[in-house]
């Protein structure tokens, strides 16, 4: 009986503790806003967590260049030397023109890697259409990144099971 | 003095609050079982206020702070139940589940076994949630309740044939909620290809407003909205850029029409001013161009289906999310 | 007679209450301060929860939501953690305690790296008459939350303000010594291509840069100078700008990442070997 009993007396206190806070602090309106933010419960007790402690350090989103150099098929041998020589001399030092992630040149030697040599330039056709329209980009792609949006190569190996379709604007990783 | 006058304030303060909180008055005559003693002693000692002032005061220290140090059992079993039922009500499951735990070491108490379950589902640790919910008894009033939980946990884990076998044996047992886990099961073929019953059967345990909306379903189902790919190719190569707009790519589609025409257009007219090199490079682009869209188009049109696919399922499960996978549910925390 | 059974009386009370003397609560109390010394703090945020629960005169409350404020720090759930210290804040019985609820707010939201919020709170206890003489505290971690919005400028000139903090003076000074002016290496390189590359010690990416625009520059105005505008414009355009904007582009990025490694070298130290008080 008892123990009824008090939990009906924490129903009595909640309203006296709420305004009494209340002619503390003259700010009531902030304090309403912040109350029901309180009441909105959180999620983070829902898994066990121990002590953290997370780096002070900004995250560096840089990507440094990475040059293939590795030679797996006849197609290497022509097109990586001309990829590296274009990533070199041109693409590192014209500016960010490449809206998409993986950028164009990289989507040119992955696609060949995953295809062949006929296939991957079809594709490279395809993505510079889709590189060259510059409407309706922000609606259709998700987003990579700051600035990039997300168009990768298992979309367009024709293989229906390797497309994972992810809706426009998701923010994604890799 | 000062002391003197803080306890005593103290007192009045208490004895304030045990006149205005009944729950005071019993936490005095159950819990503290000297305190009837004391109360029956106050009168004589105030008889007595006039001659032995001091002997008053120590007393009213004493009792003072005596009443002031409340004891509490922070782990008597109830209690633990009653600090976990607050928690469960917070929404601090995980909290909640383990005072829980702690209260059924020393009761066995079904409601607390089947909301220690349903605290699991919460947080969505499924094979937990799965695993307590088959613990609770069959004498148990919430027998029936975790057997069609078990089947929302099994469905939230994977729809596979272990799922499809336990719902078998719900819709064919006596519980009350077989039509539930028939509803449920019936659902979740609409996520597995190629596999719906005929439309009568797949209808019948959904009543009159459910049925409408199911039907629908089960149309879209077996005649969704795909795009043709071979369709798409073939109009991209009769035009190019077609395909993409067949597909509704429309800005992809100009572009390629353009691009393929601009290239056409150079190597056209190279040729007819005899400059065979640079004729030849625009046609190489040109044919890339419509080559490529041939095959974009043929790509798009995929991507079109996938992107059907995708809005379907998760059209079907927001709906079950919102049915709460027609399994009922309970209020604890009223 | 009555006088001696209200002496016996008086022993038996006295006896109990020493025994009792120590509430329940207190000895909660206890339990969740030593699970957050044994740094098992989701434990001893259940422990204080159970203390709040049953603590109806709100004995506690100021002390738990404090420590569950503390608790949450320690896991870095910043978002949690912030909103018990505001708990604690409108709970505070004194100025002592109101003031240390929102440093320790304050605090947490420069680890959120929520550093505006962290300024408003810092500003107005700075400017709150009631903790003059707590000025000091307050600087340093402003001076902190100077750092964490990565202006060691400004930070240096807070600790170095009546010798606040002599080391951490020093470490802003160095790091802020070391930056690279972004401005200066973008502007530069407008008015020479690959200047602000090889003011950030990308020589390879300045000489390419300037190379290419020499290149295509020479190519746009010799075509004007031949009368070819349409050449020179498609040069102009679609090569000589091209290389033209990304070598700014370049100049902007490099000093942008080459400072971002230099506050975070810095900010390494101050995390991991720096021994005065961190938030």
């Amino acid at each position: 009986m008892s123990f009824r009993s008090r939990f009906i007396g924490r129903e009595i206190l909640k309203p006296f503790k709420i305004s009494k806070s209340f002619l503390f602090f003259e700010r009531t309106f902030a304090l309403t806003l912040f109350l029901l933010q309180i009441a909105v419960y959180s999620q983070s007790d829902w898994v066990r967590w121990e002590k953290s402690d997370p780096t002070y350090q900004i995250e560096d989103t840089y990507i440094e260049r990475e040059y293939d150099l590795s030679i797996e098929s006849a197609t290497d041998i022509i097109v990586k030397p001309v990829i590296n020589t274009y990533w070199f001399f041109i693409s590192d030092v014209d500016g960010a023109n490449c809206p998409f992630h993986p950028s164009c040149s990289s989507f040119l030697t992955q696609s060949m890697k995953e295809t062949n040599l006929f296939q991957g330039t079809l594709m490279f056709f395809d993505r510079f259409t889709r590189d060259t329209n510059v409407f309706g980009r922000h609606e259709h792609y998700p987003r990579f990144g700051t600035n990039n949006y997300y168009d990768p190569i298992s979309l367009y190996t024709l293989d229906e099971n390797r497309i994972k379709y992810i809706p426009a604007k998701t923010f994604t990783v890799e | 003095m000062n002391y003197f006058i803080i306890i005593l304030k103290q007192f009045i303060l208490n004895s304030f609050s045990i006149l205005s909180f009944p729950r005071k008055w019993e936490s005095i005559l159950f819990n503290n079982f000297w305190i009837p003693v004391f109360t029956g002693m106050t009168s004589q000692l105030l008889t007595a206020r006039k001659t032995n002032f001091i002997k008053v005061l120590t007393f009213l220290i004493i009792s003072g702070t005596s009443i002031y140090s409340q004891q509490i059992d922070f782990n008597s079993p109830q209690n633990i139940k009653l600090f976990a039922d607050y928690l469960f009500c917070d929404k601090d499951y995980l909290r909640a589940i383990d005072e829980y735990e702690k209260y059924l070491s020393v009761f066995d108490d079904d409601t607390v076994q089947f909301k220690i379950a349903i605290g699991y589902s919460a947080i969505n640790d499924q094979s937990y949630a799965y695993k307590k919910f088959s613990s609770i008894k069959k004498t148990s009033a919430f027998y029936e309740q975790s057997k069609i939980e078990m089947l929302k946990s099994l469905y939230l884990q994977n729809i596979d044939s272990s799922y499809f076998l336990y719902a078998g044996i719900l819709i064919n047992s006596q519980s009350p909620f077989s039509n539930n886990a028939y509803r449920l099961k019936n659902t979740s073929l609409l996520f597995i290809k190629n596999d719906l019953p005929e439309k009568e059967r797949f209808l019948i345990p959904f009543e009159n407003e459910e049925k409408n909306k199911f039907s629908n379903l089960y149309d879209l189902k077996n005649n969704p909205p795909y795009k043709s790919d071979a369709w798409a190719g073939i109009l991209s190569a009769i035009i190019p850029g077609a395909g993409k707009i067949y597909t509704q790519e429309y800005g992809d589609g100009i572009t390629a029409f353009i691009l393929t025409g601009l290239f056409a257009y150079l190597a056209y007219t190279n040729f007819e001013h005899d400059h065979p090199t640079r004729a030849w490079i625009f046609t190489a682009i040109g044919a890339g161009f419509y080559a490529g869209n041939i095959y974009g188009s043929v790509a798009s049109a995929q991507i079109f289906n996938a992107r059907v696919n995708f809005e379907f399922n998760e059209g079907v499960k927001l709906f079950l999310e919102e049915k709460n996978y027609f399994v009922p549910t309970y209020d604890f925390c009223k | 007679m009555t006088f001696v059974n209200n002496k016996i009386f008086l022993l038996i009370i006295l006896s109990i209450s020493n025994v009792l003397a120590q509430s329940s609560l207190d000895r909660q109390f206890e339990l969740a301060n030593q699970l957050i010394i044994q740094e098992k703090y989701f434990d001893a945020i259940t422990e204080l929860k159970r203390l709040q629960y049953f603590d109806e005169e709100n004995k506690f409350s100021y002390q738990s939501n404090l420590l569950i404020g503390k608790s949450y720090k320690f896991g870095a759930k910043f978002d949690d953690a912030v909103k018990y210290l505001k708990l604690a804040e409108i709970d505070a019985k004194s100025e002592e305690e109101y003031f240390a609820a929102k440093t320790l707010n304050a605090r947490t939201n420069i680890l959120r790296r929520t550093t505006k919020q962290a300024e408003r709170i810092l500003n107005d206890l700075l400017n709150d008459p009631r903790f003059r003489s707590n000025e000091k505290e307050i600087k340093y971690w402003i001076g902190w939350n100077y750092i964490f919005s990565d202006d060691w400028e400004k930070a240096y000139e807070i600790f170095n303000e009546n010798n606040l903090d002599t080391s951490l003076a020093n470490l802003c000074k160095s790091v802020n010594d070391k930056m690279y002016n972004v401005n200066f290496a973008k502007y530069s390189s407008y008015l020479i291509p690959g200047f602000g590359q090889f003011y950030t010690g990308e020589y390879i990416s300045g000489s390419l840069s300037l190379g290419w625009n020499i290149l295509f520059g020479y190519l746009t105005i010799n075509a004007f100078v031949e009368d070819r505008i349409f050449d020179a414009i498609i040069i102009g355009n679609f090569l000589w700008l091209r290389f033209y904007s990304g070598n700014v582009q370049n100049a902007e990025k490099f000093a942008v990442q080459k400072n971002l490694e230099i506050s975070n070298n810095g900010l390494e130290y101050l995390q991991h070997k720096y021994k005065g008080e961190r938030p």
